[in-house]
C-alpha cells in the first residue's frame, strides 16, 4: 500500500521559515511542497520519511528564499495491482461505486467489477447483492431481507485491478470558466478496483458467514 | 525534481502509522490533512495496525519463512490485514488450496493471531504502563481557536458592559457636581 521513493530536488526555504532550526525548516519545506500531492507515475505523496543529504544553502538575487539541493525519501501511497485493501464506500452511482481510504478518494469500482448478481436499486440509490440467487429469476423480485445492500460508509475489502496516471495541465482562466460545466477535470492518479470474488466486498458479509459456519459446527459437535 | 529510485521498498501500514504519529502536529496544512486522515484510516477496526508492534511483526515474518510458496507481497498483505479467518487468507493468497495444505493454513492463522493479535498487545501494555493511552494524537487546533475566539468575545462584551457602567457612574458624578 505504501512505498518509499528516493528523490532529488532543490528545496526553497522561505524567509519566514528561517528563524526555525535549519533541519526543521528544510523538513517543513519538503512537506509543504510534496505532502498530499500526486507525483506523475509515482503515486500520492504522504510525507517525508527521511532526509538523506543536503547541500549548503544558496541565495539567488531575485528573492529571499534559501535553496538547498536535497536527497530524501518520501512515503508514497501506491498500492500494487492485485493488492487487497480495506476501504470505505464514499458514493454510489449507476456506473459503479467510489471507495475512499480517507486521504485518497479516487478508487472506482465499475459495475462489471461487482459480484455477479448485483443490481442498482434506484429508490435507495445503492447497489445490493443477492447471495445464493437463481440466475434465471428477476433480481428485483427479491425481498428486502434477501438483499445485501452496499451502503455509503461501509467498510469494503477491495482488490486493486488497475492504476491510471494522467497528465493534468492547468487551463487558461477564461477557457476554464467556459468549459467548467461540461468538462469533468480528470484526476492525475486514480485506481480501478474490484469486489468480485470470495472474501471481497462488504467486510461484514464474510464475518456473518463465518459465524454461521461456526454455529453449525458447534451444533454438529453437540450432536 | 528527479526520481532517483522509484521504489526503495514497501512500507507496512504499521511503519507508516508509527512515522506519522512521531511527526506530531504540523504547521503545514496539507501534511496535517494527510496525517489526520491516515491515522483515522489506519485506526480502522478492521485493520489491526494499532495493535501491532515491532517484535510481533519480526517474529511473524521469521516464522512465515517456513512456507516457501508465499511471495513477499503476500507476506506484506498478511502483516497489513492480519487475516483472522480462512476467507480473508483466501483473498490474500492466490490459489490458496493448491499451494498450502489445511494444516499450513491453520498454522498461518494461528501465527497471525499470536503475533499481531490482542494477546501481544496485552503483554506490551503490561510492559510499559506509563505510556500515554487516552491522549488524543492530534489536538484539533480549529476547536482551540474557536474556544479562544469565544473567550475573546466574552471578554469584549464584559469590557463593553464595564464601559457602560463607568460612563453611567461618571454621569451620576457629573450630575452630582
Amino acid at each position: 500500500m505504501f512505498i518509499l521513493t528516493e528523490l532529488k530536488d532543490t528545496i526553497a526555504v522561505k524567509p519566514s521559515n528561517l528563524n526555525k532550526d535549519l533541519l526543521d525548516s528544510i523538513v517543513d519545506s519538503i512537506n509543504y511542497k510534496y505532502s498530499n500531492k500526486i507525483i506523475q507515475d509515482l503515486g500520492l505523496a504522504l510525507c517525508l520519511h527521511s532526509l538523506l543529504d543536503s547541500s549548503e544553502g544558496f541565495i539567488q538575487h531575485s528573492n529571499g528564499n534559501v535553496y538547498y539541493k536535497c536527497k530524501f525519501n518520501l512515503i508514497i501511497f501506491r498500492p500494487f495491482v492485485g493488492e487487497i485493501l480495506i476501504a470505505k464506500v464514499k458514493s454510489t452511482s449507476e456506473e459503479g461505486i467510489t471507495a475512499s481510504v480517507g486521504f485518497f478518494d479516487d478508487i472506482f469500482i465499475p459495475i462489471y467489477n461487482l459480484p455477479p448478481i448485483t443490481q442498482y436499486d434506484k429508490a435507495e440509490s445503492t447497489f445490493f447483492w443477492l447471495a445464493n440467487w437463481e440466475e434465471d429469476s428477476d433480481p428485483f423480485t427479491s425481498s428486502p431481507e434477501q438483499r445485501a445492500y452496499i451502503d455509503i460508509g461501509e467498510n469494503i475489502r477491495i482488490r486493486i485491478e488497475a492504476e491510471h496516471f494522467e497528465n493534468v495541465y492547468p487551463k487558461p482562466k477564461k477557457v476554464a470558466i467556459e468549459e467548467s460545466e461540461q468538462d469533468i477535470i480528470p484526476t492525475a492518479y486514480r485506481l480501478t478496483a474490484s469486489i468480485d470474488g470470495q472474501g471481497l466486498g462488504v467486510v461484514s458479509w464474510w464475518e456473518e458467514v463465518e459465524e454461521e459456519e461456526e454455529e453449525e459446527e458447534d451444533a454438529q459437535m453437540e450432536e | 525534481m528527479e526520481v532517483l529510485n522509484a521504489r526503495v521498498g514497501h512500507l507496512s501500514n504499521f511503519e507508516v502509522f508509527e512515522i506519522i504519529k512521531e511527526l506530531g502536529s504540523s504547521t503545514v496544512d496539507n501534511l496535517r490533512f494527510t496525517q489526520t486522515e491516515a491515522v483515522k484510516y489506519l485506526s480502522n477496526d478492521n485493520l489491526s495496525t494499532t495493535k501491532q508492534n515491532e517484535t510481533g511483526i519480526t517474529n511473524l515474518l521469521q516464522s512465515l519463512e517456513q512456507f516457501q510458496t508465499l511471495t513477499r507481497a503476500e507476506k506484506l498483505m498478511i502483516v497489513n490485514l492480519s487475516p483472522k479467518s480462512v476467507v480473508e487468507l483466501y483473498v490474500i493468497i492466490e490459489e490458496l488450496e493448491d499451494r498450502l495444505s489445511e494444516e499450513d493454513i491453520e498454522a498461518i492463522l494461528s501465527l497471525v493471531s499470536t503475533n499481531l493479535g490482542e494477546t501481544t498487545n496485552l503483554q506490551n501494555n503490561n510492559n510499559d504502563d506509563n505510556g500515554p493511552t487516552d491522549e488524543p494524537l492530534f489536538v484539533d487546533e480549529d476547536e482551540q481557536e474557536n474556544a479562544k475566539y469565544e473567550q475573546e468575545i466574552a471578554e469584549q462584551e464584559e469590557l463593553e458592559n464595564a464601559d457602560v457602567g463607568e460612563e453611567e457612574a461618571r454621569g451620576i458624578d457629573e450630575v452630582d457636581d
